[in-house]
């Protein structure tokens, strides 16, 4: 998919932190025509917990994690145990977000030979499609996008989650 | 019976069918435009994504409505090429949020780029919900020529 950072890597880094399987499915943006961007993550009227990352230059990397609203509150059973409050769950998927951007970026800035620092993140819960157009309109032109499907084998079920990592040319 | 019609990033439809529905669903910082006019069937829209176009050289773009600039003009010219007199059109427009702090100015630019282009082609805004921090879904039924306006209801928003 690109030179240097591989987005696999990112699933022993979850695996470790949730204590759970980890899959991840790839699935490479440019494949995609640009109308059909804002459906990466599934309908985009959809509800989605999404947390936004980038790194300080706000033009090099951007990472962006979206859950489904059931699989956030999923996740909430799984990190923090049943009952947690929106708040605290929303807490944990911005903590998954600085782990897996901090990794992504590490190993990007290790590849480019550059300084790249994550952000601290930006979360909402939103229409999804409304969250990653927003993000695609605001990003540098030329940017690459890449989408990976993350499910969480938990005992009960599965949580299912979409990671876009959007690069400028900059970060290639 | 209702079709609905959804326009993705940077796309641009006309439709004569009354029984249709154009739809954008999941509108951020774009902002959605749609062209009608009283007793003509023909309804055009466009998905916004961005104020203005880079250049001549990207005229040709596989997404014609993508930058404002291009995509008004075109909405215009569809319109004309459907025989809807020019005087009588009318705008209605949505979109333009703040999903994320950081797209404010984004959605602004695009709220003011349509607004600028309808302008320079005489046109009215009839009907509009722009701006804000909320994503939207928005319908413009042909029939009734009537823009409507979803959000995620309150209990979205407690995961």
């Amino acid at each position: 998919m690109r030179q240097g950072a591989d987005p696999h890597a990112l699933g022993p880094v979850l695996a470790d932190l949730l204590g759970v399987p980890v899959e991840l499915s790839e699935q490479d943006g440019e494949a995609l025509v640009l109308r059909d961007l804002p459906s990466l993550a599934g309908p985009p009227e959809n509800p989605a917990v999404a947390v936004y990352l980038s790194d300080e230059s706000g033009e090099g990397a951007q990472v962006l994690l979206l859950f489904p609203l059931w699989d956030a509150r999923a996740l909430g059973d799984l990190m923090l145990g049943e009952g947690a409050s929106s708040a605290d769950i929303l807490d944990a998927c911005r903590e998954i977000g600085n782990v897996l951007a901090g990794r992504f970026m590490s190993d990007l800035a290790d590849s480019v030979r550059r300084r790249l620092t994550p952000t601290t993140p930006l979360s909402t819960v939103d229409m999804a499609g409304a969250v990653i157009s927003s993000v695609l309109a605001s990003s540098p032109a030329g940017t690459r996008v890449s989408s990976l499907g993350i499910r969480l084998h938990t005992a009960e079920c599965t949580i299912g989650a979409t990671l876009l990592i959007l690069q400028a040319e900059t970060v290639r | 019976m209702t079709r609905s019609l959804p326009l993705g990033l940077g796309e641009v439809r006309l439709t004569k069918d009354q029984q249709d529905q154009l739809c954008v669903f999941g509108l951020g910082s774009c902002v959605a435009v749609f062209l009608y006019a009283p007793g003509a069937s023909a309804v055009a829209a466009a998905h916004v994504v961005l104020p203005k176009s880079p250049g001549t050289g990207d005229a040709g773009t596989v997404e014609p409505g993508r930058y404002a600039d291009q995509a008004v003009p075109l909405l215009v010219a569809e319109m004309a090429k459907a025989g809807v007199l020019r005087s009588t059109v009318r705008a209605a427009i949505a979109g333009g949020a703040a999903v994320l702090g950081f797209t404010s100015a984004i959605g602004e630019q695009n709220i003011q780029a349509v607004r600028r282009e309808l302008e320079l082609q005489h046109i009215q805004v009839e009907q509009e919900d722009v701006g804000g921090t909320r994503g939207r879904s928005v319908l413009f039924n042909a029939i009734e020529r009537r823009l409507e306006v979803r959000v995620l209801s309150a209990p979205n928003f407690n995961i």
